[in-house]
């Protein structure tokens, strides 16, 4: 005859399918060991109830309150703290509109002024191209309008082609590489801040997060 | 009694207000869950007078820890690992000691003689659970103390259900060992 020593603890907490009680069942009333032995787990069970559980000190609603004294609290940011929380959102829509706009800005200008190579004279172009230096940009323009005031017009003059053509060239790159060294700026800035703040639920260091994470199966 | 492992709506209701911030619903669900806690940890560690002080921490570290919850499993399984791990981690800190003065006897109308007899069996059997290896401590006192389902001591110790029968069987096996002088004393 075999035992069912193994199914016993089971069958004693209440774990068995109906079949495997059935089985158990039958087992003990013919089998004087097992008998002995599902005893002695109850006895076992109830010698480890001896002992009552720990004492408490205070009520349920005072541990409650003691507990929540003790939560961390999240740190509140003040006005400048979220002034410049949000001024550090709204960054990237700046750099990205200012981009923008010098890009359409440069690109119209180089329009208008293909459109009066080819011939076409209408009297708005040729508004908007009536004096050179905004079509220059903005930084030969203005460094055209100094010389000029300090009486040096006649040396402008002999430069300005070289450096309307270098500007033409370099100055989309220039404004392209700042516009781009601000945007790493930003996300660095970013990224540095999001590391080193206190976020809600912080990690603490006593134990793995795995003992905490329930969404692991 | 151990409660049901399917956690009600209310409290659903609750655990989504905390995970909110809602420190209030939070405190509603230390008060429910208090007196299971605080004996996880004084049956993991022997220690009466550490018990409330290592549970009010595990409920602290739950409240940092709340976003982690998910309830597809039971908030107080989730509640007894952390609670297991705090004391854990207290009997890592301290060896554990059983405080039989701390011991609480049922019946305070016996004779002096029985209840020197009784304390003596009582830190004896502490004893005898302590010296059990912490994995199978944690199944016992998950099973005898907060009468914990196989399955849910399984999802509690995130460990197979096979494992927990083999976890049990031997920290049995073991106490009635252990125990085997006194076991016929039982009342």
């Amino acid at each position: 005859m075999s035992h069912v020593s193994k199914s016993l603890a089971a069958y004693q907490d209440g774990e068995l399918d109906r079949r495997a009680v059935q089985a158990v069942e039958a087992h003990l009333s013919r089998c004087e060991a097992c008998r002995a032995e599902l005893a002695s787990l109850a006895d076992l069970s109830a010698l480890l109830h001896e002992p009552d559980p720990a004492p408490l000190s205070v009520s349920d609603a005072v541990f409650a309150a003691q507990v929540t004294l003790q939560l961390p609290r999240e740190e509140t940011e003040t006005l400048s703290e979220r002034t410049l929380a949000w001024g550090l959102r709204l960054a990237p829509v700046g750099i990205v509109a200012t981009w923008a706009f010098g890009q359409t800005a440069t690109i119209l200008a180089l329009l208008i002024r293909s459109l009066i190579a080819v011939g076409v004279d209408s009297p708005a172009l040729l508004a908007l191209a009536a004096s050179d230096r905004p079509l220059l940009g903005f930084g030969p323009g203005l460094a055209g309008s100094l010389v000029g005031s300090a009486g040096l017009g006649h040396v402008w003059g002999s430069v300005q082609p070289v450096i309307a053509s270098a500007w033409a060239v370099l100055g989309p790159v220039i404004f392209s590489g700042v516009t781009a060294v601000a945007i790493l700026s930003w996300v660095a800035i970013w990224w540095t801040g999001h590391r080193l703040s206190p976020v809600r639920g912080r990690q603490i260091g006593r134990a793995p997060r795995a003992a905490f994470d329930n969404t692991r199966r | 009694m151990a409660k049901s492992a399917v956690s009600t709506s209310a409290e659903h209701l609750l655990i989504k207000r905390a995970q909110d911030g809602d420190r209030g619903a939070f405190g509603e669900l230390v008060r429910q869950h208090r007196a299971g806690v605080v004996n996880v940890v004084y049956r993991m560690s022997g220690d009466a007078a550490l018990a409330e002080d290592a549970a009010q921490e595990c409920f602290i570290r739950a409240w940092e820890n709340l976003h982690r919850y998910r309830p597809r499993s039971a908030f107080r399984n989730w509640l007894y690992r952390i609670a297991s791990n705090c004391a854990l981690s207290e009997l890592r800190r301290t060896r554990p000691v059983v405080d039989a003065d701390g011991l609480q006897l049922r019946d305070s109308r016996q004779s002096p003689e029985a209840r020197v007899e009784e304390r003596e069996r009582a830190s004896l059997v502490q004893g005898a659970v302590l010296a059990l290896p912490d994995a199978s401590r944690s199944a016992l006192v998950l099973r005898e103390y907060e009468g914990l389902s196989y399955r849910d001591i399984a999802e509690t110790l995130e460990i197979p259900l096979g494992t927990v029968m083999s976890r049990l069987n031997y920290a049995r096996r073991h106490l009635r060992s252990a125990l085997a002088d006194y076991m016929e004393a039982v009342p």
